[in-house]
């Protein structure tokens, strides 16, 4: 046995590590950031000029890890409003100018590099650091924080609607990684006491990708077992010679296609551990509050979507939004949950202005929603995508099991949202709405793709939840369910609001007929498709008009 | 006055390069909906196909040939096997696709010829850098020929996009895949010969960067792939004339760099660019990319 050479191994082995967990926790929001290989570069620069300039080693060491955090933190803001692959190109760019400046400045050492760092890095310090470093990304994992993470990584969209802000999501990870790759940097460069720029190109950041691409991105296992195989591989596979890291490149693209979530695939998602899981929901309606829209105007180009619109959902009330296709209904919903910038207007809560607000501040303002297509995480069971919506455990809430029975889902909990029938989505997302403790909720189409049995339950439940003093804002199709539940309709028409009262007096409304039946007296029904054989005469009550 | 002659000859001579690199990119990026991360390697590819074959045969003209099937045919081959079986599965894998496809080449060029030592197309293969005037312009017979090259691939492709059932099938899958599988385009194959054409345009752009340079490794497709994607988002992913307006401001800035300030910032260029456009128009100066709603 050759100790020396394991020992180092060994340490090449950390450091890999902590590059692929830099590499992992960005990836498990859903970004892919080529920044750690800079801010490793950053980390490991940092140290060795602050020690050259006569910094006490402790000192330089956290001033290293305080400039990657830092420049973590700066790489996310500059991100935070990218999606997709934007992020992946910018921060290529990012580490690309790293790279520049330390191979051409004159304090890193331009292309010759930096030597005679003091090897600080000894076993103890490269194993209490690497142990405190996956301790750390470990609790992180299996903390409701860490559910939210992967909430955002699967649907941001979604996240946003149950109050995670993405925002603060993105930034955390982004900062998380630059300390991780920092935390690398300074190793390393203590460990191998010189420095070479080459050393810090995107050629080997793919090689710390390939490690969290192999062993998969369902858990922080992963990158554990990728970088234990990466780490011992090379050794394995001397005969390789120069081909190396050409098998590597070509096996990593086979397990991308026949493997897509790693060689791990069968590790489950890790369980939170952090307080005591409860089904149930917080009580609706802590204070009672109004939902009003005052003006609200929005334009798509020349058209007006929205024009001048005004009403209140009240406390204690179902208020349904019904119109022809196109009114502006979904727009309405988007603009009040902040989806969707209004021109004019306002959109109030109880007293709180919610214009030009994140969808995350709306939710967790009180105003929560569902969406048309229901938007639940797929990879993620029932139960778990209701708990994504809570923010922290109250270990003395006591479970409603009423609620679950109600929505018919309690056999369904440990279910995958992926295996779920259309109308068992919907009352997992109702679900998860009412477990963000709303004081109203805004529902876009709950009864689509439900049967009779189903439209039912939910009929009494949003009376319950009504009864409770919640306010409900209902947009729907099905004309049966919306006038025989709603307090208050409101009829929008091409953006503005045609009719506002009772369902009586809406029904009777000669503009409502005319937009739902087209010109009077003609018979001309262009804007509507009337189920077959349920036309009603000289009302809408009958009237069903396609989603 | 000699001096901005020079600089607007490098320009167009640059800028054309430039240009076929970056409609090969947007062109893969509108057709396949994929942000090519490895088109630098590709180019890198073509470059050495066209040094294999100078090494037997020294003609340029069939280097630039054997470089344009060559890549061709390895972009169809690597859509049908890496990207065809990635499609539908967000952003993520694609991107990690091309990084990976990346690292193989350069380090398959690598292993393959002399451990990534620069190499030289023959004697007989390469152009005369010699200047000579026409009406006081100083212009080497390399850069006609490299013009006259890339105006002809810009015709065919012109073409080909405009006047074949192929390129109007390729507009189509562009612009609404659905709606043209609907009509009976089969997309799939489009989607694999769009990749294929956007691969060989890269090819077709390393035996002419070969020339520019006068050696290559496998390693300068790194910093000519951030062109290309620095060209594209400046002009907008997808859009072709936005490519070549992008290729050609890009090459006048980086000319002027070089002649003017110092050509060791020239490679910063490209990726700082990157950085603002992402960061202040992250749709792309004349962008078309659009934020998600529900």
């Amino acid at each position: 046995m050759n100790w020396a050479y394991i020992g180092s191994l060994a340490a090449i082995g950390a450091i890999n590590l902590l590059m692929a967990l830099s590499v992992y926790v960005p990836l498990s929001a859903g970004l892919l950031s080529v920044a750690p290989i800079g801010l490793m570069a950053l980390g490991a620069y940092a140290l060795a000029i602050a020690m050259a300039a006569g910094v006490p080693t402790p000192l330089a060491f956290v001033l290293a890890l305080a400039v990657g955090s830092a420049a973590g933190l700066v790489v996310g803001l500059l991100t935070v409003r990218l999606t997709g692959f934007s992020v992946a190109i910018t921060t290529l760019g990012i580490a690309e100018v790293i790279y520049t400046v330390i191979n051409n400045a004159s304090a890193t050492g331009a292309s010759a590099g930096f030597s005679n760092i003091s090897p600080i890095s000894s076993p103890i310090v490269l194993t209490a650091c690497t142990l405190a470093a996956l301790a750390g990304v470990v609790v992180l994992e299996s903390s409701i924080f860490g559910r939210q993470i992967r909430a955002v990584q699967l649907d941001e969209i979604a996240a946003r609607s149950v109050g995670i802000s993405a925002t603060m999501i993105r930034l955390f990870t982004m900062t998380a990684s630059g300390l991780l790759a920092a935390l690398a940097g300074v190793l390393y460069a203590g460990y191998l006491t010189y420095l070479d720029p080459q050393e810090f190109t995107l050629g080997t950041f793919n090689q710390y990708l390939m490690a969290d691409i192999v062993g998969g991105l369902s858990s922080v296992v992963g990158p554990i077992v990728g970088t234990l195989l990466f780490t011992a591989l090379p050794e394995a596979t001397r005969f390789l010679g120069g081909w190396r890291l050409f098998v590597f490149a070509i096996l990593v693209m086979i397990v991308l296609v026949i493997r897509p979530r790693g060689l791990l695939d069968f590790v489950p998602l890790p369980k939170v551990r952090f307080g005591r899981r409860k089904l149930g929901r917080r009580p609706p309606a802590m204070e009672s509050a109004a939902l009003t829209f005052d003006g609200v105007t929005k334009r798509f180009g020349r058209v007006h979507v929205l024009n001048d619109v005004s009403f209140s959902v009240h406390p204690g009330t179902v208020h349904a939004l019904i119109g022809p296709n196109g009114a502006g209904k979904t727009t309405l919903l988007n603009v009040a949950s902040g989806y969707v910038a209004s021109e004019r207007g306002s959109v109030l809560l109880g007293k709180m202005r919610l214009n030009r607000r994140s969808p995350d501040f709306v939710a967790r303002a009180g105003l929560v929603r569902t969406f048309q297509n229901p938007r639940l995480f797929p990879s993620m069971t029932v139960s778990e995508n209701v708990d994504v919506a809570v923010r922290r455990y109250q270990p003395e809430q006591k479970a409603d099991e009423e609620l679950w029975r109600r929505l018919q889902l309690e056999e369904h909990a440990a279910t995958r949202a992926s295996a779920l029938a259309y109308g068992q989505l919907r009352r997992t997302e109702i679900a998860r709405a009412l477990r963000t403790g709303p004081s109203c909720l805004l529902l876009d189409e709950p009864t689509a793709g439900m049967d009779r049995e189903e439209t039912e339950a939910l009929r009494a439940l949003l009376l319950d939840l009504k009864a409770a003093g919640l306010g409900i804002l209902l947009v729907d199709h099905d004309m049966r369910f919306v006038m025989t539940i709603a307090d208050r309709v409101t009829v929008l028409n091409a953006g503005r609001v045609i009719a506002d009262g009772s369902p009586g007096e809406v029904q009777r409304d000669p503009a409502v007929v005319e937009a739902y039946l087209g010109e009077p007296g003609t018979g001309e029904r262009s804007t509507v498709d009337v189920e077959e054989g349920k036309v009603g005469r000289g009302g809408v009550g009958n009237v069903k008009i396609d989603a | 006055m000699i001096l901005l002659a020079a600089v607007i000859v490098g320009t167009i001579v640059l800028g054309s390069i430039y240009a076929l690199m970056a409609i090969g990119l947007n062109l893969i990026y509108a057709v396949a909906e994929v942000v090519q991360l490895a088109q630098g390697d590709m180019l890198v590819v073509g470059a050495y196909v066209g040094y294999l074959i100078t090494r037997f045969v020294p003609n340029l003209f069939l280097a630039e040939i054997g470089a344009i099937v060559g890549c061709g045919l390895l972009g169809v081959v690597v859509q049908l096997l890496l990207f065809r079986p990635l499609a539908g599965r967000g952003h993520l894998p694609p991107l990690v696709a091309g990084l990976m496809l990346g690292t193989a080449i350069e380090e398959g060029l690598r292993a393959t010829f002399f451990q990534g030592n620069p190499v030289r197309y023959p004697s007989g293969a390469t152009l005369s850098t010699s200047l000579f005037n026409v009406a006081g312009v100083p212009i080497s017979e390399a850069q006609v020929v490299i013009v006259a090259i890339v105006a002809v691939l810009a015709i065919g492709l012109n073409l080909l996009l405009n006047r074949t059932k192929l390129g109007l099938a390729m507009r189509a899958v562009a612009e609404r895949p659905a709606c043209a599988r609907m009509l009976g385009v089969p997309v799939a194959t489009v989607v694999t010969l769009g990749f294929g054409l956007g691969s060989a345009l890269a090819g077709a752009a390393g035996v002419l960067i070969a020339v520019v340079f006068s050696y290559i490794t496998p390693f300068i497709g790194i910093d000519l792939g951030f062109v290309a994607l620095a060209i594209c988002l400046f002009g907008g992913l997808g859009s072709l004339s936005g490519a070549v307006i992008g290729a050609f401001i890009l090459a006048f800035t980086e000319q002027v760099t070089t002649i003017y300030i110092a050509s060791s910032y020239k490679d910063a260029i490209a990726f700082t660019l990157i950085i603002v456009v992402m960061v202040f128009r992250p749709s792309g100066l004349m962008g078309r990319l659009v934020a998600e709603r529900p």
